[in-house]
């Protein structure tokens, strides 16, 4: 099957022109798109606002395209964005895992997270939750737990000496797969004076 | 009436106050009174001396300093409807979505100035929902939830037999309806 979420393009949109509106006024926009697809989502926001780096990145191969393990590549200190754009299938937390370390600027990153209600939640998210334990599949807890555990894991940034400026999710996307934004600032940005 | 600055150990408390501050509430009011100051007065009947309106900004303000209070004289059973009708005469207002919406927009400066005590009062007040609004260009409308940091939690996982259920059933629902708590079952 092929793995792709292009049923709500326009929820996508709505958020990312958000955090572009509150946060990429005034400033130039610097984006890392890491799962790049078609590219029609930042097509369509790169005719609607001044981006002055745009680095679409993709596993799988494509004509104008770097294949690169954008994961890897956030774990890599020097990257250099203000806007990180993580629209996987599946769940975003390795490369949000991956970047967190790495921020030395204000950052959006904006993610996408399908769970499945009788998928397996995955480790990171049950120990973020404090469940030491893998559950049964069977339990169908997935799409219960989804919630909670996107909360637990954005709020593992303050854990990195970064602060939660903004974190919100859309609401009213056609599915179940979560679309949800992060605004973050290193901490040490305010012991300036 | 007029307006004082009052030690909050001189202001008695009501014992007609009907009035619970829970914890999540007073979180969320200390936040606030510390971002952006006093915007309000509490009120005090100088008639009979007891606090009318302000308790837990009284609470909150002890050993720091004067608090604002609207001083005003009435009798104990004008008192009394003063205390029985304050709260619930505001929460008879309407909402105009239109001026929310536009105090809203303006907040996109505020939202980001304020993030971090809106964050608070959310989790204070158990998950608040921002309620901002956008529409795409086909005009469907999408909100915008806050994502909140989480309390402490606690995990317990019940295993029973489907045919024993009945035997917990009870207590489950009783536990379940705890503000707070996340109640789900599954079945294998």
């Amino acid at each position: 099957m092929k793995q792709t979420d292009n049923g709500n393009e326009e929820a996508k949109l709505t958020l990312r022109r958000r955090f572009l509106d509150l946060y990429h006024r005034d400033s130039p926009i610097h984006v890392i798109d890491c799962c790049q697809g078609n590219g029609v989502m930042w097509k369509t926001l790169r005719a609607e606002y001044p981006v002055a780096t745009y680095w679409g990145l993709d596993m799988k191969p494509k004509a104008g395209r770097m294949k690169v393990d954008s994961a890897r590549l956030l774990a890599t200190p020097g990257w250099v964005a203000n806007l990180i754009d993580i629209d996987t299938y599946g769940n975003p937390w390795t490369h949000w895992e991956a970047l967190l370390p790495n921020v030395s600027g204000p950052l959006t990153v904006i993610m996408t997270w399908g769970q499945l209600a009788f998928s397996p939640v995955e480790g990171g998210s049950l120990r973020s939750l404090g469940i030491g334990f893998d559950l049964p599949t069977s339990l169908g807890f997935g799409r219960s737990l989804c919630p909670l555990a996107m909360r637990a894991r954005v709020y593992e940034a303050e854990l990195r000496g970064l602060r939660v400026v903004d974190a919100v999710k859309v609401e009213g996307a056609r599915g179940i797969t979560h679309y949800f934004g992060v605004r973050l600032e290193p901490k040490w940005r305010e012991e300036q004076p | 009436m007029r307006l004082e600055w009052r030690d909050p150990e001189e202001l008695a408390d009501n014992p007609a106050n009907w009035r619970v501050h829970p914890a999540p509430q007073m979180v969320a009011l200390d936040a606030t009174i510390q971002d952006v100051g006093w915007a309000g007065a509490l009120l005090y009947n100088e008639l009979t001396g007891r606090l009318i309106d302000g308790k837990a900004r009284k609470d909150l303000s002890r050993g720091k300093g004067k608090v604002p209070v609207l001083i005003g004289s009435w009798t104990e059973e004008q008192e009394r409807k003063i205390l029985a009708t304050l709260d619930p005469l505001g929460t008879m207002a309407e909402v105009d979505p239109g001026a929310l919406s536009a105090l809203l927009q303006d907040g996109a400066a505020i939202e980001a100035s304020l993030g971090n005590l809106l964050n608070e009062l959310a989790a204070a007040t158990g998950g608040m929902e921002a309620p901002s609004e956008a529409s795409d260009s086909s005009g469907t409308k999408f909100r915008f939830s806050r994502l909140d940091p989480l309390p402490a939690m606690t995990w317990v996982l019940i295993g029973i037999d489907t045919a024993r259920f009945g035997v917990i059933a009870q207590a489950v629902e009783g536990i379940a309806a705890v503000p707070g708590v996340v109640c789900e079952m599954g079945r294998k």
